[in-house]
């Protein structure tokens, strides 16, 4: 009879196992996610920016890290570092050329776990037509129901790039080449 | 600021002083050979914007992606046409200029072309107005100004170009189009010790090159629209300074000053203008 319950307990084990295991997709809430620019001026200070209007989806594997994926899409104008002219002039063509390129994109192609609430997500990231390589130091902040009872995933993400990289030369050094990124997302279980 | 003061100089200086020493030698040597001057100043010019370019926007990008990136290869190319049309005339030049046209017109609009009837508006109606104003400003000035008049009107409208682009939110094109200004006055102060004139290579370069930083102006920047018709037509008021002309007046010098009032009256209005519609800004 043991033996029996055994073999049920075993037999639902697993039935239930590829269920925990799979892969879960999650959509960015952009209400309640930012992506924040960071660059040198003149070496004296920082400005920072922040991007209002972008969107993704981001795919977590529990059991298998290497299915990870992330995808952003970021609108070039919809930069805003609450300073209109100086607005106007990032989104001109000596920065992101936003006429000609509307949308900045990070596409994933690997992710190595460090620890438990540590990854490095090493992407394709797509600037004013420049596709290079970027990786993303990710932290898990917290997982749980959301306010309408919807999963929710949030994740801080920080990089730093060179613009220069993606032929922004304008204004070096005098505005920094390197530029320090936030991505600091909710993602809702679809 | 200083940092960005010295940047900006040494990007319109050093072309600037590299086509001088450079137009200097050539005027020098073919005084008595406009065909060889014209194409050597044309090639010179074209030189310099090269440079400029590369000092403005940090490097060359191969394939060009964007508009803006074609402004090198397009004054090279233009240069050679030019010097082209220097040993054949008539139909040839013509083509050549309509295709140059075209070929602008495309960089700035290929890219959008698919199924957008307004793109093939933009792309008619940039070609013409490239295409006529080659026909003006070659035939009509050149046939009529010396080299001192023709480059030191095209260097006004130019070096406000500079300036109105500045305020219109690029800086990287407000140096370039300041760099096109300082190396036409070196060219313009050049011709008129030297009293020649500098042939038709030079202005089809100076049209296609300040007219895609124009039109990068208006369709990337803030450069009003109204601005950069003013500064576009400002070289033809050379014509208009020419009726001004008084058989009385005989010091060089001062026939210039008269013929260059109605480019300057453009220019300032144009500068006027673009003050008042796009207002300066210290927000950098």
């Amino acid at each position: 009879m043991k033996k029996h319950y055994l073999s049920i307990l075993l037999s639902i084990l697993a039935f239930a196992g590829p269920t925990v295991a799979h892969a879960e997709s999650f959509k960015i809430d952009p209400f309640h996610s930012a992506i924040i620019c960071e660059i040198g001026h003149f070496g004296v200070g920082h400005i920072y920016g922040r991007f209002d209007t972008f969107s993704g989806t981001f795919t977590l594997d529990q059991n298998d890290p290497s299915k990870d994926a992330v995808n952003v899409e970021i609108k070039t104008d919809s930069v805003d570092t609450n300073a209109p002219k100086r607005d106007t002039d990032i989104k001109g063509p000596d920065f992101l050329n936003a006429a000609q390129f509307s949308t900045a994109t990070f596409k994933s192609t690997s992710v190595k776990k460090i620890d438990d609430k540590t990854y490095d997500v090493t992407g394709d990231f797509t600037l004013r037509g420049v596709t290079k390589p970027l990786t993303l130091n990710v932290k898990a902040v917290g997982s749980g129901p959301g306010p309408k009872g919807e999963f929710r995933s949030g994740w801080e993400a920080t990089a730093t790039l060179r613009r220069s990289d993606f032929e922004v030369k304008a204004l070096l050094p005098a505005v920094s080449d390197e530029v320090s990124l936030i991505i600091a997302v909710e993602g809702i279980k679809q | 600021m200083n940092q960005m003061v010295a940047q900006s100089l040494q990007g319109v200086g050093l072309p600037s002083l590299a086509v001088m020493i450079a137009s200097a030698v050539w005027f020098g040597v073919f005084r008595k050979h406009p065909r060889l001057r014209a194409i050597g100043t044309g090639l010179i010019f074209a030189g310099g914007i090269i440079w400029a370019y590369l000092l403005a926007f940090g490097g060359f990008a191969f394939p060009p992606r964007e508009s803006g990136q074609w402004i090198p290869y397009l004054a090279g190319a233009v240069a050679l046409v030019g010097c082209l049309q220097g040993i054949r005339l008539g139909l040839w030049r013509q083509v050549s200029n309509l295709v140059l046209s075209l070929g602008t017109a495309l960089i700035f609009f290929w890219s959008e072309i698919s199924g957008n009837r307004l793109t093939l508006v933009w792309i008619i109606g940039v070609t013409v107005v490239l295409f006529l104003s080659t026909i003006l400003l070659q035939q009509v000035i050149e046939d009529r100004c010396s080299g001192a008049e023709l480059s030191l009107g095209l260097a006004l409208s130019a070096g406000a170009g500079g300036i109105v682009s500045f305020l219109g939110g690029s800086a990287v094109l407000g140096q370039l189009s300041g760099s096109i200004g300082a190396i036409l006055g070196v060219i313009a102060v050049l011709a008129f010790f030297f009293n020649v004139t500098i042939g038709s290579v030079l202005p089809l370069v100076y049209l296609f090159i300040f007219g895609s930083l124009l039109l990068s102006g208006c369709l990337f920047a803030e450069l009003p629209w109204l601005t950069a018709v003013l500064l576009w037509i400002a070289p033809w008021g050379l014509v208009i300074g020419q009726r001004l002309d008084h058989p009385k007046i005989s010091s060089r010098a001062k026939a210039l000053v008269i013929r260059m009032l109605s480019v300057i009256a453009l220019v300032a209005i144009a500068i006027c203008s673009a003050f008042l519609l796009v207002p300066p800004s210290s927000e950098l």
